[in-house]
């Protein structure tokens, strides 16, 4: 709209009431996205730059790649109506839809990122190649490297999965019985076992590192 | 001592420079008018000079301005080709070259220098040349050292003719805007001013509205602040005769002004104020610096009424820049305001405040007559710009606001027998599209609604539009309800409005970080307006919803308090809903009585001190600091008409 045309005039003073009032609604927005973001990711892990528009990730076999950032954006409507007749309610209702489109956006990049990650090194399982969820499950471990937190103690993978493909594979669980868990906690012990000692490795490349 | 230096630089050496046509015609006219002893009343020493060289001017004005003593008024006057090399505006004369204007013609931070250096009381500087308006660069440039004040007379208007990409428009007869200064300084013409002496800005402005009148493609600059008073540019034609010579007399004046001298530490303070306005008005701002200003001065010699004078004359016209609708109005309040501190011993005070408040009626009454076509069109006009999520505070704000200040207009009309020609009407058609379009933003969201909804409750308007009226008070009052009585205190920050909707919307909590108005005063002002409005038996029902609910009155010891930041003495009379002993209130008539028994007789002394203009100027004290209420005109009384106005318990307010 030119700005001839533009009928809104405003009028009075009111200081930077208006832009803090703004402000503090795209607060909102970014702190339930961070909470949502948290549910995922834990904040620790959540790397911040302050430059730039790329960066290096160092792979473990010495090569790099480049990331970038992904921009997620959510585009609402505020009808005039509801500022002419105060209907503050659709406040709330804004700032929710924003936030559930965000944090879907950033899910679905994620998952992609991971099985794009997982796709490159051929480190997949086909779960349709197996007899039931349960043993896919099993062949997903046996793949996966564990990793350890910052003090050292072993971290177990999430896994994400929908509600009907939890419950089948719950189903399947109690279906294969103990032996299964059993082999399961086998592998999860031994993978543990192997986390802490590569770290261990690691450490002692520090001069000042002694074992505990 | 009054001199003027006019320069009219038609012919040039050059031949890439054409000749003027109307150059000469232009300072023989401003010439004649500024030396005519009945207008622009400038000494018989003054100079002018048609198509001199870079050297002859230097000359004059070294004579001029670097005179001892220095004059108290100095104007310069230059008529020609301009132009802005390296971020610097120049004056070309006869031997100026393109090309070479840094060596060859007058840079305007040339003739700054020489005005720092002498130090005249007031400068007046007017350009009537292409691209003058280039000359904001360089002003803007010495306003940025860090000896901000200390480069620049406390007294300095200048009147840029054309913008810097613009030309400036000329006929055989001379340059439009010299033409219409002229007209205007010899009253063919009249300005909105009634002041004894037309200062430039004033003039200024009237010069632009008259080009933009005529379709002028040419939009003037004009600048100004005076420190030490209204400057004296010219004589007024139009003066009122009622109004005295504001400072000393036309000659007599100081070379340096006592005011200047008693300023000298505020001066960076108020120039800052003043290119703040640019970007929008902070009325506590605004009225804080007033105050500590005013403090530093001689009340008793009429120091502080022609200090605040000439900054009323000063500030609107840069508030006006910032291009928020009213903010004019807004700095007029603040200004007749702040003398309601020295309304009892400042002699020249009571002119002043008159003065600055009918100016007052006139801006309200402009900025109404131009809302009200927009309005009528499109409910949009009242938006903001940018809008958004911040119109579901801004809105209601400035509802409440336009309401308060449509009331105070018509209070001081009334006051002083000002005929509106059209402010009424306006008026009346604006409540009835507020009431048409907007009965949702008729909300209660802060107690700073209740300073503007006591003016409004308390004016005639409220009486003559009684239906309107009534119909405002119901939806505030239902409103009130619905949120429980709970509103925001006075000052509240954007963020803390933002959570405040978001606890209401959401139905929870409200954040610790959130300051609600306890006790409210808008309580106080609703159960007011409705015993004015006679309206007790609808709210009486509906008490009980604010059950243990407090409201506060508050009572200055003494109205010369009022427009204090915070007011330091007085009394907080704070009266409870529902309370078992002492003050509490389940009717209208027991807050009627309660009000009667702890009030009166603090609002009986207030009100037998204060004055017709002092009364005015409290009235606009609660525009421009909305968390004071001038309970002496807005008591729970039903108001009664008499043939000078509405009584209310013994006083007349109007």
């Amino acid at each position: 709209m030119a700005a001839s045309d533009d009928p809104r005039r405003g009028g009075f003073s009111f200081g930077q009431l208006g832009e803090e009032f703004d402000e503090e609604f795209t607060n909102t927005v970014r702190n339930l996205c961070d909470i949502e973001r948290a549910k995922i990711i834990s904040p620790e892990n959540v790397a911040h730059y302050s430059h730039g528009h790329q960066w290096l990730e160092l792979e473990p076999q010495g090569g790099m790649t480049k990331s970038g950032f992904e921009t997620h954006s959510h585009e609402g409507s505020l009808q005039l109506e509801d500022i002419r007749l105060h209907r503050i309610e659709v406040i709330p209702r804004h700032v929710t839809a924003v936030v559930t489109e965000m944090s879907k956006q950033f899910t679905q990049m994620m998952y992609a990122e991971v099985a794009e990650g997982a796709d490159a090194v051929g480190n997949t399982v086909d779960a349709k190649q197996f007899e039931s969820p349960a043993l896919a499950f099993l062949e997903g471990l046996k793949r996966l490297e564990f990793g350890v937190d910052r003090q050292g103690n072993p971290s177990r993978p999430q896994l994400h999965l929908g509600q009907a493909a939890l419950e089948a594979l719950q189903r399947d669980f109690e279906k294969h019985g103990k032996p299964l868990q059993d082999k399961i906690e086998e592998i999860t012990k031994q993978k543990e076992r192997e986390a802490v000692e590569r770290n261990k490795s690691r450490l002692r490349r520090f001069k000042g590192y002694k074992d505990a | 001592m009054r001199s003027c230096l006019v320069i009219g630089s038609a012919t040039y050496e050059s031949d890439d420079l054409d000749e003027l046509l109307g150059a000469k015609t232009d300072a023989d006219n401003v010439y004649a008018v500024l030396t005519d002893p009945k207008l622009g009343a400038y000494d018989s020493s003054s100079a002018k000079l048609i198509d001199p060289t870079l050297e002859e001017v230097r000359d004059a004005l070294a004579k001029f301005v670097l005179s001892s003593p220095p004059p108290d008024v100095f104007t310069f006057y230059f008529a020609g080709h301009g132009d802005v090399n390296g971020g610097t505006f120049y004056m070309l004369l006869r031997n100026s070259r393109i090309g070479q204007l840094s060596r060859t013609a007058l840079g305007i931070t040339e003739v700054f220098s020489l005005v720092n250096e002498g130090q005249p009381q007031q400068v007046n500087i007017v350009i009537d040349a292409c691209r003058a308006g280039g000359l904001v660069f360089d002003l803007t440039q010495a306003i940025k050292a860090e000896s901000l004040g200390a480069h620049i007379s406390p007294n300095i208007s200048l009147l840029a003719t054309a913008d810097i990409a613009q030309a400036a428009e000329e006929t055989q007869e001379g340059g439009i805007a010299t033409t219409a200064l002229v007209r205007a300084i010899r009253g063919d013409d009249a300005t909105p001013s009634t002041a004894s002496y037309l200062d430039l800005v004033t003039l200024g402005t009237h010069v632009a509205a008259r080009m933009a009148e005529a379709g002028v493609a040419q939009a003037p600059i004009v600048w100004g602040l005076n420190l030490t008073g209204l400057s004296r540019f010219a004589l007024n034609p139009h003066a009122a005769k009622s109004v005295v010579p504001l400072i000393g007399t036309m000659t007599g004046a100081a070379a340096s002004s006592p005011i200047a001298q008693q300023l000298e530490g505020r001066r960076d303070h108020l120039w800052r104020l003043y290119l703040d306005l640019g970007q929008g008005v902070d009325l506590g701002q605004l009225s804080g610096e007033l105050e500590t200003a005013m403090g530093l001065l001689d009340s008793e010699a009429g120091q502080a009424s022609d200090f605040i004078l000439g900054l009323s004359y000063s500030l609107p016209p840069r508030a006006r820049a910032s291009g928020e609708p009213f903010a004019n109005a807004e700095v007029l309040a603040a200004c007749a305001a702040s003398l309601v501190k020295v309304g009892k011993k400042d002699p020249k005070a009571a002119t002043a405040i008159e003065d600055i408040a009918k100016r007052f009626v006139a801006a309200v009454d402009a900025e109404m007559a131009a809302l009200e076509l927009p309005l009528l069109n499109n409910w949009r006009a009242l938006l903001s710009r940018p809008s958004g999520y911040r119109d579901f505070v801004l809105l209601p704000l400035r509802i409440s606001k336009l309401l308060g200040y449509m009331a105070a207009a018509e209070v001081v009309a009334e006051a002083h027998g000002i005929v509106r020609i059209s402010g009424e009407c306006t008026a009346a058609n604006i409540l009835q599209r507020l009431l048409t379009d907007f009965e949702g933003s008729f909300v209660c969201l802060s107690d700073q609604q209740a300073a503007y909804l006591s003016v409004f409750f308390a004016s005639p308007i409220c009486l003559r539009h009684q239906p309107e009226a009534e119909q405002i008070f119901g939806l505030m009052f239902a409103d009130f309800i619905a949120r429980g009585g709970r509103v925001l205190a006075t000052q509240f920050t954007g963020s803390s409005a933002f959570q405040y909707c978001w606890a209401l919307a959401t139905e929870t909590p409200m954040p610790a970080t959130v300051q609600l108005a306890v006790p409210t005063t808008l309580l106080a002002v609703l159960l007011t307006a409705s015993v004015r409005l006679n309206n007790e038996d609808a709210v009486d029902p509906y008490l009980h919803f604010l059950d243990h609910h407090g409201t506060n009155i508050y009572i200055p010891e003494d109205i010369s308090e009022f427009m204090r930041p915070s007011i330091p003495n007085g009394v907080n009379v704070t009266l409870s809903v529902g309370a078992e002993h002492g003050l509490g209130i389940f009717t209208v008539a027991d807050f009627r009585s309660a009000f009667t028994k702890y009030c009166s007789s603090a609002l009986e002394k207030l009100n037998s001190d204060i004055s017709p203009n002092e009364r005015i100027a409290a009235t606009l004290a609660c525009m421009a600091q909305p968390d004071r209420i001038l309970w002496p005109t807005f008591q729970p009384v039903p108001p009664v008409e008499t043939a000078k106005g509405f009584a209310v318990d013994g006083a007349t307010d109007g």
